[in-house]
């Protein structure tokens, strides 16, 4: 019996929980010059339905444009918003101007991503 | 290999009866809708005999059945009288050949080998799975306004080996209207009677549709789905889709499902999680996604409309 429970045991640990946990969307801010900011987006497999990244910007800067378009802007907060539907797994690039140069440091950004193997709300800081 | 000729009229009195669709017949014997509409309107159409077993197994009758009257043996055509998807045959089952022969005197041997092919054809049906291994669950909003259209999404589930054919027969009992995408790829009109063939690819497919609540559906009241998952094995009793079977009349968008007038980040993630397909065959989620950016919006009872907002006000 007790050999039984360490197979399953074994299982869940070597399968099950890896399985879970490979699914993930994280992002990063890469190389940008001046008013250029780029985040770098990697969807592991499985991927989620759909997820959301969120750009905070910094007060009194403003968004020239970005690649890909923007979903949409929150004034209140001054977040710009992105809506990916049916990602695939791999690596994507949201590229930004802003309306001046602003350090990494300053940028701060989230993605959110409902779990596609426990169905749980995900919220991811861009590093 | 051999040719029959079959009774057309009887082949679309046994289609209509079953209210099966001529797209479903084609696509069970594996020939185009024109051929099977050129079988139904010619009086004693000949046709390969294999292509008539198959026609008899959609049809849940005997090849005998669907014969013509007088000619209930195969016959032996010239390759002009043989429909146009049918490749000129020239038949003689008249004359027992040596292999007839050998077991009419060994009748034993006959005995086994039948036994033989029987178990071979248990073991296959069961490998291919029939009916049993099928399973189709029905997933809908628990809440819709009326006139503002919301999904369903019938998910079926098999083994990844499932080649067969699948028809999906839904009936909405309220007053309603059912769109979603047709065999051409257009949006079609259901009506209450949703439909859909298809095959499932590894072990899985979805058939989305929209329904629209009418106009004069009151707060409380509902819309009942019920839907059986029909196929070549399981022709006539057809399996009960399973899940939710009703949905509420209430003033809410489907996608808020806790009815605070804002669509949050969850439950847009969630929508598209459940009712979105990467084909886009369903749902348009344009004014789902307005709604989320909105922050919030309102019910307009006088226009049967969401108005958005930039914080929820709820109910006007």
């Amino acid at each position: 019996m007790k050999k039984l429970f360490l197979c399953l045991f074994i299982v869940l640990l070597f399968f099950i929980i890896p399985a879970l946990a490979a699914a993930d969307v994280v992002g990063r801010y890469v190389g940008g010059r001046g008013n250029n900011v780029q985040v770098r987006l990697t969807v592991s497999k499985p991927p989620p339905a759909a997820f959301i990244v969120l750009q905070h910007l910094p007060a009194g800067v403003r968004i020239e444009a970005a690649d890909p378009k923007p979903s949409g802007f929150d004034p209140a907060s001054s977040t710009v918003k992105w809506l990916f539907k049916h990602p695939r797994p791999g690596s994507v690039a949201i590229t930004m101007r802003l309306s001046r140069p602003v350090s990494g440091n300053m940028l701060t950004g989230e993605i959110r991503f409902r779990h596609p193997g426990s169905g749980k709300m995900v919220s991811r800081t861009i590093r | 290999m051999s040719s029959v000729r079959i009774d057309g009229r009887k082949i679309r009195s046994l289609r209509e009866r079953q209210e099966l669709t001529q797209l479903y017949l084609a696509t069970v014997v594996e020939v185009t809708t024109d051929t099977i509409s050129r079988w139904e309107n010619r009086r004693y159409p000949a046709i390969k005999l294999e292509n008539a077993r198959k026609l008899a197994e959609a049809l849940d009758v005997t090849v005998d059945e669907l014969l013509e009257e007088r000619n209930r043996e195969p016959a032996q055509l010239s390759g002009q009288e043989i429909g146009a998807d049918d490749q000129p045959v020239a038949s003689s089952v008249a004359r027992p050949g040596p292999l007839s022969r050998f077991f009419q005197q060994n009748k034993k041997m006959a005995a086994a080998v039948f036994a033989v092919a029987l178990m071979a054809l248990f073991v296959f049906w069961a490998g291919s799975g029939g009916n049993s291994t099928l399973i189709a669950r029905r997933v809908l909003p628990e809440h819709a306004a009326p006139n503002m259209p919301f999904p369903v999404a019938i998910h079926i589930e098999g083994k990844r080996d499932f080649g067969s054919p699948l028809l999906i027969r839904e009936e909405l009992i309220g007053d309603s209207e059912a769109t979603g995408q047709g065999e051409d790829g257009k949006r079609k009109k259901f009506g209450r009677h949703p439909r859909w063939i298809g095959k499932m690819e590894d072990g899985h497919a979805v058939f989305a549709y929209t329904v629209i609540p009418d106009k004069g559906l009151a707060e409380g009241d509902e819309i009942v789905l019920s839907g059986d998952i029909v196929t070549q094995q399981g022709r006539k009793e057809g399996k009960k889709i399973i899940g939710p079977d009703r949905i509420r009349i209430a003033p809410y968008h489907w996608a808020d499902v806790n009815g605070d007038y804002v669509i949050s980040d969850n439950e847009i993630l969630m929508a598209y999680e459940t009712y979105s397909t990467p084909e886009e065959s369903g749902m348009d989620f344009t004014f789902l996604e307005e709604l989320w950016l909105a922050g919030g919006y309102s019910w307009n009872k006088k226009i049967f409309f969401f108005e958005k907002t930039a914080a929820s006000t709820g109910k006007e």
